[in-house]
């Protein structure tokens, strides 16, 4: 096995935009997060992470679990490993805002994104789970439907690519896409989003309630180039805005304090709104390391599926 | 004074059109804003719309202190000033006033009315004098000759000035502008007044050639640059006052030059030439022609007729008299009075003759003393001396000694010595000849067979550094012969008339091969541009050096004819520059080496008016030496030092005689800083606004401009702004 150390670098961003194929650049991600991590999720969560979920009526009455019938006095039914798997859909913003790569940043945050989205795809199928991919500008794009099938991830990460080798266009519109996106869904699922969000926190607030609304975990992953978190620039700069945002001649020196306290604000609302919907919200530097993001996901999902659990089993 | 209140009008259009900088540099910067792509504008935007007023305020406030700090620096530099006027009349401010008064011997030029430049001054400083403060300090200052304070640094004591001024004459000395200049600068240095509280009120005619007219580039450069560096500092320390008192245009001719053409032993029936020049400088143009009698001491002995002299131009007259008739007599060239003429003391100038004593030559010649019935010795005594005797009336007393017995030779006994024909001396007696030297020998060294170039090229006193012997190919007849174009030299000139004459048909094959020094005089060369004959000045003496021989090992010059007299020349050039009479200027300092006997028996000197003085001798590491002087007036001088007599004549200075002033304009390029001009033409009556107390604002403004760059530094900072 490749030691924990070597496979460690394959989440740097700067190693990774030098492989061009998007598939290689996903496995050695997820490779190199797995192997750098002290547990495997290769053990256990599928095995150990059985779900209990209410009886509905319809329900097979072998799979009820009566030592939590006989603490609760309530029917739950214990979830085989087949039906606790997840379906995840990966919804990746392709606007024109996503094709910002800085002079610090090695890759844009639409390759950053596809990347992300890609690696996760592949560990989800590896863990059973049905994993699907979305893009969006200012509509929902492609979508492909989640599945599970091991030859699926070919597909997701051939759509991945032709979106980053076409290159981000179109103006951002979250709320519309994420209302459509809530509609598509017809199991629950799980959405991450992949985007630099920049729309009205409402708008972007009310598109996550949409989602959550129709019972789908939702995790933000918040993609930022770094040069957007820092503006660290010197000298007179003329800011070229993209989606048609105009352009700004100005010294960002004497800016920056102001600009970092606006972002800021922003961030808060949404990591505020995301809390209170229960949703991860997760700050993702184009610059750090890939397992960011992908810690991101694992953690969510297990805390999740632990909640539920715990839930079944406390009789809340 | 400026009608602007600042020193320097021009800098402050500078600063007006370098306050535009900032302005262009913030426009230019508009254009070399870096391009980005940016995603997040809605933040930028956000910032912006927060801090847009308020930043557009700091980058104007930015761009104007910018403006104001260059503006300022430039300011400064013109050196404004605050007249304190109301001040000055509430609390009658005192005055320290500096006059400089023009003494020399172009003051003495009369009007009309007979009335002279020297006396107009006069009146304006007892007018000053008289109009002064009881609390203002005076101190007079005068330029003729050497610079000099009448009075003390401050004084109060009005009386005492105005009777040091009664005893004040004009000089016929020239005008010390940078020693008076530079004596003004020292009291004001040492003044209890502050600076707007200081006048130097200079009275002169301010003739062109004093006051930083020169014909010659290089010597212009150096006297304005000097002029205004002091001037500068004057304008630091005071306020400058030019009352100019030339009058109206005069005219005047002077005696501008008396010399002897080429060289010949004094004494001698050789005829001398003698060159006289007259001048006419001034603006008006005088009748007739000018007549010059030339007197040997009181004899009158040739009388020339010269055409009228040009303004601005000069005739030159030359004539010849037998050495013999006037030895030991003082010359004479003096022009006969004319009408519009208007200084009378450069009329006039002296030329020492010789007395007929003979040169006195010890040739040095290791050959001849070997036996060598023709070494170079043996030739040179035959070129100077061709009947062989040393008597009285003869050109030159001739000693032949070798290096060996020079030792006992006491070298002050003769004007010249030669070294015809010397290997090497011990250093020892280089160093006998080089005091011999410093004190006004003349030394004569020659190129010879045993000439052990290593040794001489050590040696200090030697014009030339000697490189090695250049040898032509005799089988190749490989010769060298004396260019005649570089026979420029004065004890060359009978030969540079005559080209065709045998001294340059003479071949030369074998050559010591000299470099001559920065302050050497290469008298003649050879054909090749090597240099033949090179002297310099060292100490009060000259050395010579003679690079091919004096015999025939060398070259064919002693079987020509023309080897006489280039040796009688050369020789006798030699024996003049140690001891001949010099010609000072009045104003200059007599300087003579003596021997200690000489020095232990005293000296005296006898002036032009008659009267004796005894004068100092001084030691220095150079030995005993006369010093007499400053010289006060033209005319033959004798000094008296031991059993010797030495004659010397004093001219005036010749720039003295241009009348002409340089105007205001010219002394306004000469002054730096400001000046107040007033011009006191003939007749009129002097009037003379006290100067208003001013305020230098410079000092200030450079600490406001110190205080805003701060300032500018902090803002820009915080704004974050590339400077």
């Amino acid at each position: 096995m490749t030691p924990a150390g070597t496979y460690r670098k394959y989440l740097d961003p700067s190693v990774l935009s030098k492989i061009d194929a998007l598939e290689l650049r996903a496995r050695l991600v997820v490779e190199g997060y797995i192997t750098g991590a002290h547990r495997s999720p290769y053990r256990g969560l599928s095995i150990e992470f059985a779900d209990h979920r209410s009886y509905t009526p319809g329900d097979d009455i072998r799979h009820i679990d009566w030592k939590v019938y006989g603490r609760t006095d309530k029917f739950y039914v214990k979830e085989y490993e087949q039906q606790t798997n997840l379906n995840c859909v990966l919804l990746v913003d392709r606007s024109e805002s996503m094709r910002l790569k800085s002079d610090g940043a090695v890759m844009s945050k639409l390759d950053y994104s596809a990347c992300a989205a890609a690696a996760l795809a592949y560990l989800s199928i590896q863990q059973h789970d049905a994993v699907g991919v979305a893009l969006f500008d200012a509509v929902l794009g492609t979508y492909v439907k989640p599945s599970s099938h091991p030859g699926h991830w070919k597909v997701l990460t051939g759509e991945l690519d032709v979106a980053c080798r076409e290159g981000a266009s179109g103006k951002t519109s979250i709320k519309s896409v994420l209302f459509d996106l809530a509609e598509r869904l017809g199991r629950r699922s799980m959405v991450v989003v992949m985007s630099d969000l920049f729309d009205e926190p409402d708008e972007i607030l009310r598109g996550i309630q949409q989602l959550r609304y129709h019972n789908h975990e939702v995790i933000v992953c918040h993609v930022w180039d770094p040069a957007e978190l820092r503006f660290s620039f010197v000298g007179p700069t003329e800011f070229r805005g993209l989606e048609g945002a105009g352009r700004l001649m100005t010294h960002p020196q004497s800016l920056r304090s102001r600009y970092l306290d606006e972002v800021e604000a922003f961030v808060q609302r949404l990591r505020r709104g995301c809390r209170k919907m229960q949703t991860d919200y997760v700050m993702v530097d184009t610059s750090s390391p890939l397992d960011v993001t992908l810690s991101a996901y694992l953690s969510s999902r297990s805390l999740r599926i632990r909640e539920r659990s715990s839930r079944v089993m406390g009789g809340g | 004074m400026s009608s602007w209140p600042v020193a320097n009008p021009m800098m402050v259009l500078v600063a007006l059109g370098a306050m535009a900088i900032p302005l262009l540099i913030h426009l230019l910067n508009r254009r070399r804003y870096r391009p980005i792509e940016w995603a997040a504008m809605r933040f930028l935007e956000a910032a912006v719309r927060q801090r847009a007023r308020r930043m557009r305020l700091e980058q104007w406030l930015l761009l104007l202190m910018r403006m104001v700090v260059i503006g300022l620096f430039g300011l400064a530099l013109a050196r404004p000033f605050l007249p304190l006027s109301a001040m000055a009349s509430v609390a009658g401010a005192r005055m320290h006033r500096v006059i400089v008064l023009d003494n020399s011997m172009s003051m003495s030029a009369t009007n009309d009315n007979g009335e002279s430049r020297f006396v107009r001054a006069m009146s304006v400083v007892r007018g000053l004098v008289e109009r002064a403060a009881a609390n203002d300090a005076l101190c007079v200052l005068t330029l003729g000759g050497q610079a000099d304070a009448i009075t003390a640094k401050e004084t109060y004591d009005r009386r005492m000035v105005l009777d040091r001024l009664a005893t004040l004459d004009v000089t016929e000395a020239g005008t010390d502008v940078v020693g008076g200049l530079q004596l003004a600068i020292d009291v004001l240095d040492d003044s209890d007044f502050v600076p707007g509280q200081r006048e130097v009120v200079v009275v002169s005619d301010f003739a062109g050639t004093s006051w930083g007219e020169t014909s010659d580039d290089d010597e212009e450069s150096d006297v304005r640059r000097t002029l205004a560096a002091l001037t500068r500092q004057l304008a630091d320390a005071a306020t400058v006052t030019l009352i100019e008192v030339a009058g109206d245009d005069q005219s005047n001719l002077a005696v501008a030059a008396f010399v002897e053409v080429g060289s010949v032993p004094a004494g001698s029936d050789v005829p001398m030439q003698l060159s006289v020049t007259v001048s006419h400088d001034g603006g008006v143009q005088s009748a007739g022609g000018a007549v010059v009698d030339v007197f040997a001491g009181d004899r009158l002995v040739r009388r020339l007729m010269l055409d009228a002299v040009p303004i601005g131009g000069a005739q030159t007259e030359r004539f010849a008299l037998r050495s013999v008739d006037v030895a030991g007599q003082t010359l004479q060239a003096r022009l006969r009075p004319v009408a519009a003429d208007a200084i009378v003391g450069d009329n006039v100038r002296y030329l020492g003759a010789r007395e007929s004593d003979a040169i006195r030559v010890l040739i040095v010649d290791d050959q001849g003393a070997l036996g060598h019935a023709a070494g170079a010795g043996t030739y040179l005594s035959a070129a100077l001396q061709p009947g062989g005797e040393t008597t009285r009336g003869g050109w030159f007393a001739l000693t032949i000694v070798s290096s060996e017995d020079l030792a006992n030779e006491v070298l002050g006994a003769y004007d010249v010595v030669v070294m015809a024909h010397v290997g090497r001396l011990s250093t020892e007696m280089w160093g006998k000849v080089e005091r011999y030297v410093r004190r006004g020998g003349s030394l004569l060294v020659a190129g010879s067979e045993f000439l052990d170039v290593g040794q001489f090229a050590d040696v200090a006193l030697l014009p030339v550094t000697m490189h090695g012997t250049w040898d032509g190919d005799r089988e190749r007849n490989e010769r060298v012969s004396f260019s005649k174009s570089t026979a420029v030299h004065a004890a060359l000139a009978d030969f540079a008339q005559h080209p065709s004459t045998g001294l340059f048909s003479t071949r030369v094959w074998r050559y010591l091969q000299i470099e001559p020094n920065a302050d050497a005089d290469v008298w003649l060369r050879f054909d090749d541009g090597q240099p033949a004959i090179v002297s310099h000045n060292f100490g009060d003496g000259a050395v010579c050096v003679f690079a091919t021989s004096l015999d025939v090992s060398w070259n064919n010059l002693p079987a020509k004819g023309d080897y006489v007299a280039l040796m009688i020349n050369v020789v006798g050039h030699l024996g003049r520059a140690g001891d001949g009479g010099p010609s000072l200027l009045v104003g200059e300092r007599f300087v003579r080496g003596v021997t200690e006997r000489e020095a232990a028996q005293g000296a005296r000197v006898e002036t032009p008016t008659g009267e004796t003085v005894d004068v100092l001798v001084e030691h220095d590491e150079r030995g005993e030496r006369v010093v007499y002087g400053p010289v006060p007036v033209a005319g033959s001088y004798r000094v008296r030092v031991g059993d010797r007599d030495i004659a010397f004549v004093a001219n005036v200075p010749t720039g003295e005689s241009d009348v002409t002033g340089v105007g205001e304009s010219g002394l306004r390029d000469v002054f730096e800083g400001p000046v107040r001009y007033v011009a006191l033409g003939d007749g009129a009556a002097f009037e003379l606004e006290p100067p208003v107390p001013t305020h230098e604002m410079a000092g200030g403004m450079l600490g406001l401009v110190a205080l805003l760059l701060l300032g500018e530094t902090w803002l820009a900072t915080r704004l974050g702004a590339s400077r």
